[in-house]
């Protein structure tokens, strides 16, 4: 969100593109958390968010797109440039195995969230790194929708924006995204539990 | 509000109950909590959906902790120093400035290079891109006319080069010995005294032996003999005829050849022709055949074997 006095994306860009280095500096430390954070949750690694992080905002430098404000935000504009390139960097990644020292990136949000509290919160710790884990290992598609709707807290309108799709595709991809995050997640004697409860009980009346 | 529709409200509940924006930012606040209002007094009535909704409530706390968990990860300084130093360099060649955000007329004119930008590929990416699909292309197309060419020619030669077995017997009445050079058809009788022999150096009755072939009714031209030069394997040949499937009752019911007079190799080097023509059938006796006597006035079927310098050579008849 801006503030009114501030400038808004798009006044940003334009005096970014008319030469303005403070404007790039302005726009960056406004957009540079959503998404680097969209290609963290999307990648699951530092050093790739990074790299994505950095090729968004050449795009902007080098490329000079031609950002149009009618048909949505400069963020999700941003977004959808990270979104191209996670997946290809994430599809160039796949054929290369993590070492030790990629593992310690994985561990990244383990560490982040115990410097907030003590070893009570380890349990809550571990379920926060199993979901991280869990949607990390969701497919693409629906990786994508969770990160932007549920970790990014956007709407299905904002979604569809950034990833050029109908909203009824965002919705259903993800309900079922979250179908299967639900099943990664819960121990198998409760998922056994509330299959057998869920079979037997639904009723459509 | 029956589990359909709750399952169209749960994320929204579970997700408000986490404190989280709602998903549908279309809907009014008041058909909001209409919604969720109907929602509850449904999760009172339907325990399923009550374990739903508790599910959903668990996966939203634990998505929010995540996300705040991940609130505080900044990319690095040095990013943002390497974006102001490219920027430095781009702006002292020149390329920075004056664009900005197009008018609408030229939006769509750079519509394409903005959905380049978007996905990331650039000239030489599409280029690339490009280049991989046409030698994808080529390749299948090339792949599909080798395939085709090597299955071809074991299509086509099967019906243009058909081999059938002219199995040359003499009769009783040939009475020429055959010279060292033509071991293959025996003469009956022969100089060492020995029963008649087969073309395949079996001893043969006195009557000949009839075997039955199934052919198909074409006209044959007769363009080598074997390998071998048994004269009793010669090859016919039909070079120019397209491949066609014939139905079941084109076949007929042929015996062997049998030697109308001394067959050489060399006779039939030239090549000869197949005649059909139609005898009584009284001359399936002189060849030593049964004859029907119920049917004797009637013509029967042959195939003469003519060689390349007109006379007839062997005989078969048809059924």
């Amino acid at each position: 969100m801006t503030a009114p006095n501030e400038p808004s994306d798009s006044e940003l860009l334009q005096s970014m593109l008319a030469g303005d280095e403070d404007a790039l500096a302005a726009l960056y430390r406004r957009r540079r958390s959503s998404v680097y954070r969209f290609a963290l949750q999307m990648c699951g690694s530092q050093a790739l968010a990074e790299d994505v992080t950095q090729e968004v905002f050449m795009v902007l430098i080098r490329e000079r797109p031609v950002f149009d404000p009618a048909r949505g935000s400069l963020n999700a504009f941003l977004l959808g440039v990270a979104r191209n390139h996670a997946l290809r960097r994430l599809r160039r990644e796949r054929f290369y195995v993590a070492l030790a020292e990629d593992s310690d990136n994985h561990g990244s949000t383990n560490d982040a969230t115990r410097t907030t509290g003590p070893l009570d919160n380890l349990t809550r710790t571990e379920a926060i790194e199993s979901v991280r884990r869990s949607v990390l290992a969701l497919p693409e598609r629906y990786r994508e929708v969770v990160v932007l709707c549920d970790l990014q807290e956007m709407s299905y309108a904002e979604a569809a924006e950034v990833l050029g799709c109908a909203v009824g595709t965002v919705r259903s991809r993800l309900h079922r995204a979250r179908g299967l995050l639900i099943a990664k997640l819960r121990p198998e004697e409760e998922a056994e539990m509330a299959e057998a409860t869920t079979k037997s009980a639904r009723c459509f009346a | 509000m029956n589990c359909e529709e709750f399952e169209l409200v749960v994320r929204d509940l579970a997700r408000s109950d986490v404190g989280g924006q709602s998903f549908e930012l279309s809907r009014g606040v008041s058909e909001h909590e209409q919604a969720r209002e109907r929602a509850r007094i449904h999760v009172d009535a339907c325990a399923s959906c009550a374990a739903r909704l508790q599910e959903e409530r668990l996966l939203s706390r634990n998505l929010h902790s995540l996300a705040l968990a991940m609130d505080s990860f900044e990319p690095p300084a040095r990013i943002e120093a390497e974006l102001l130093n490219a920027f430095r360099q781009n702006l002292a060649r020149g390329i920075p400035g004056g664009a900005g955000i197009l008018p609408a007329s030229l939006i769509q004119r750079k519509s394409g290079q903005d959905a380049r930008a978007r996905s990331g590929l650039g000239v030489v990416g599409r280029t690339a891109y490009w280049l991989t699909a046409a030698a994808a292309v080529v390749l299948i197309v090339f792949g599909i006319v080798l395939v085709r060419a090597k299955l071809l020619p074991a299509n086509v030669s099967q019906p243009n080069v058909r081999q059938a077995n002219v199995n040359v017997r003499p009769t009783n009445d040939v009475k020429t010995p055959l010279p060292d050079s033509a071991p293959s058809v025996a003469e009956p009788g022969g100089p060492d005294g020995a029963k008649p022999m087969t073309a395949k150096g079996l001893p043969a009755n006195d009557r000949p032996e009839i075997a039955i072939h199934r052919i198909r009714r074409r006209p044959q031209q007769l363009s080598r003999p074997s390998t071998n030069g048994d004269v009793t394997a010669a090859t016919v040949a039909r070079p120019t005829e397209p491949q066609t499937t014939e139905p079941q009752s084109e076949t007929e019911v042929t015996t062997q050849f049998i030697a109308l007079s001394y067959v050489a190799p060399a006779n039939l080097q030239d090549g000869g022709q197949i005649v059909r023509v139609e005898l009584p059938r009284s001359a399936m006796a002189s060849f030593g055949l049964p004859v029907n006597m119920d049917r004797f006035g009637e013509r029967v079927k042959a195939d003469v074997l003519v060689s390349a310098d007109g006379f007839a050579r062997a005989i078969r008849f048809v059924q």
